[in-house]
């Protein structure tokens, strides 16, 4: 399960589209929907319109062509058996587009995956104390670590510049909370230069599946450009709507959206860590789930300048540690984010902040009803920083197993 | 008529079903904010700490240095002209980096590849929005990299 939290917390920006300011009108709107004695098809797109999505239907179809025909339609004799058909046909689509497209944004936004309910919120409201560690966590987060440049935490971060600018001591938050609710994403797009993670199976589905599909015709050669593959409408994506994005492509290779980083500690109680030794909850992380714990998150983005190795996964060189003291050359090296990569944090910083990550996993204030219900093993033994290394097999060696398999 | 009537309550059952997913108490109070403006532009980006070779390694480096924060985009870049000959550095690279609005500094990293081994470069540095409009800084002083 490769840990990308960016379901929940996915509100849109802008918010045009929320719904939120509004709701008792769009209630209203359905309501009369339901009561209406002529159901236009015309009210009714713009009723569900409201509630934000792509609609299934064509709005032109519904809008111009059927409105004009609405007041021909009010005087006509054969008005029920339309409605009729119009029942049949249309308002089972438009309900479909309410269900699969509306709800969907509901859900996202609901209080069931979006909840703020976490140590850190509490923190927020004043109704818990970050621990020694945490609170260090923290002020690394918004400063040394420079983490909420992207993963924006809402707050005020202004260490105080030093005399004679300032007074007060580097560090302190003295500015007052922008946002009681931070998302933890800027929801803009980086190239962290991670490795290729050559375990992912994704590499092996060469040969067509029972239902004749094959995934990955290009095995190994694929490389994920992230944004750039969509730009350039490449292998995988979805077309591109817009050809003028198209020269944007290249100086998006090898980005992805910035993940929240909200729940990104989220583990059941029965495991209640991702970390090793445990017992915990194994998880991977970024988009290709290379990183196997947040020891390893960290201290890549603290150290992946400090370690740089021209190799692939599972062959750094002899007297380094893979994720420790080698980090592999990156999938897509142009267009590097350079805000992290060198960031000068100790050991005891890195697990300070993974000692504040922890405390964005929600259910602290507000328990998730099923939260108990994993009944799968935990992980034991081992350390976070090594966490998942016993694992791994030179990516060269992978290359002539795939390579025998597709020969079969 | 009758099918009519039941096609109704059925629509009218679908309508109930849907409202009811949609209860006051599921709805989130939070709203993420709209993306927000550029910050204010500094009135004079300085370098706070000069530039240096944080990383030489094969046929790639890593030139370093801060700033005060620059205000303007989030998105910024980092930008090195470089060269062979210090009165003509004609080949220029940039990397992408995001301010902290709340960092009164900003620390600007750009990597550098394909250089030649043996070979002394010179270069100056600078920093730019995401549209490409220069910040400006007076990197005065040009620094051989060997």
């Amino acid at each position: 399960m490769v840990a990308q939290p960016d379901i929940s917390y996915r509100v849109p920006t802008p918010s045009k589209h929320s719904i939120l300011p509004s709701i008792p009108r769009k209630w209203a709107c359905l309501t009369r929907l339901a009561s209406h004695t002529g159901f236009r098809r015309r009210s009714i797109y713009r009723c569900l319109r409201r509630f934000g999505a792509t609609p299934l239907i064509s709005p032109g179809r519904l809008t111009l062509r059927q409105s004009a025909q609405l007041p021909e339609e009010r005087r006509s004799s054969a008005r029920a058996p339309r409605q009729l058909r119009y029942l049949q046909t249309t308002a089972p689509k438009q309900i479909m587009f309410l269900i699969t497209g509306g709800s969907p944004s509901f859900l996202e936004r609901s209080d069931d995956i979006s909840p703020y309910t976490s140590k850190f919120d509490a923190f927020l409201k004043g109704t818990y104390t970050l621990t020694s560690d945490e609170m260090a966590g923290y002020n690394l987060f918004r400063g040394k670590a420079n983490c909420n440049s992207c993963h924006l935490d809402g707050r005020s971060t202004a260490p105080t510049p030093p005399p004679p600018e300032g007074t007060a001591p580097d560090s302190v938050d003295t500015g007052a909370a922008a946002s009681t609710a931070p998302p933890f994403t800027c929801f803009g797009y980086a190239n962290l230069g991670l490795p290729k993670n050559p375990r992912d199976a994704f590499y092996y589905q060469t040969t067509p599946d029972s239902l004749g599909f094959t995934a990955n015709p290009g095995g190994f050669t694929y490389t994920d450009y992230g944004l750039g593959t969509f730009l350039r409408s490449g292998f995988g994506a979805a077309p591109n709507p817009n050809s003028n994005w198209v020269q944007y492509a290249a100086s998006s290779d090898g980005k992805f959206q910035t993940s929240t980083a909200r729940n990104v500690a989220l583990a059941p109680p029965r495991c209640p860590t991702t970390e090793a030794p445990g017992p915990y909850f194994q998880k991977e992380f970024f988009h290709n789930g290379y990183i196997k714990s947040l020891k390893q998150l960290v201290h890549f983005y603290n150290t992946r300048d400090v370690y740089p190795y021209a190799v692939e996964s599972g062959e750094c060189p002899a007297g380094t540690v893979e994720k420790v003291t080698c980090w592999p050359a990156p999938e897509v090296p142009q267009n590097q984010d350079m805000t992290i990569g060198k960031l000068g944090l100790t050991d005891t910083e890195e697990d300070q902040i993974v000692a504040f990550l922890q405390t964005l996993s929600d259910g602290y204030t507000k328990p998730y009803p099923f939260i108990n219900t994993y009944t799968g093993a935990c992980t034991t033994g081992g350390t976070a920083a090594t966490q998942g290394n016993s694992t791994i097999i030179p990516a060269s060696v992978l290359r002539r197993m795939a390579a025998l398999q597709s020969a079969k | 008529m009758k099918y009519l009537c039941k096609t109704r309550v059925f629509f009218i059952l679908v309508l109930t079903l849907c409202l009811s997913q949609l209860t006051p108490a599921q709805m989130s109070r939070h709203i993420a904010k709209d993306i927000p403006p550029p910050a204010t532009r500094a009135a004079r980006v300085q370098l706070t700490e000069k530039p240096s070779l944080e990383l030489f390694r094969n046929n790639e480096a890593i030139i370093r240095w801060t700033s005060n924060n620059p205000g303007g985009t989030d998105e910024h870049f980092g930008v090195v002209n470089y060269g062979t000959d210090p009165k003509v550095l004609e080949q220029t690279v940039t990397s992408h980096i995001r301010l902290n609005r709340n960092h009164p500094c900003t620390v600007f990293r750009v990597r550098m590849g394909g250089l030649k081994p043996a070979t002394t470069y010179y270069y100056t540095v600078d920093s730019m929005e995401a549209n490409g409009k220069r910040d400006g800084v007076k990197s005065k002083i040009t620094t051989s990299l060997k």
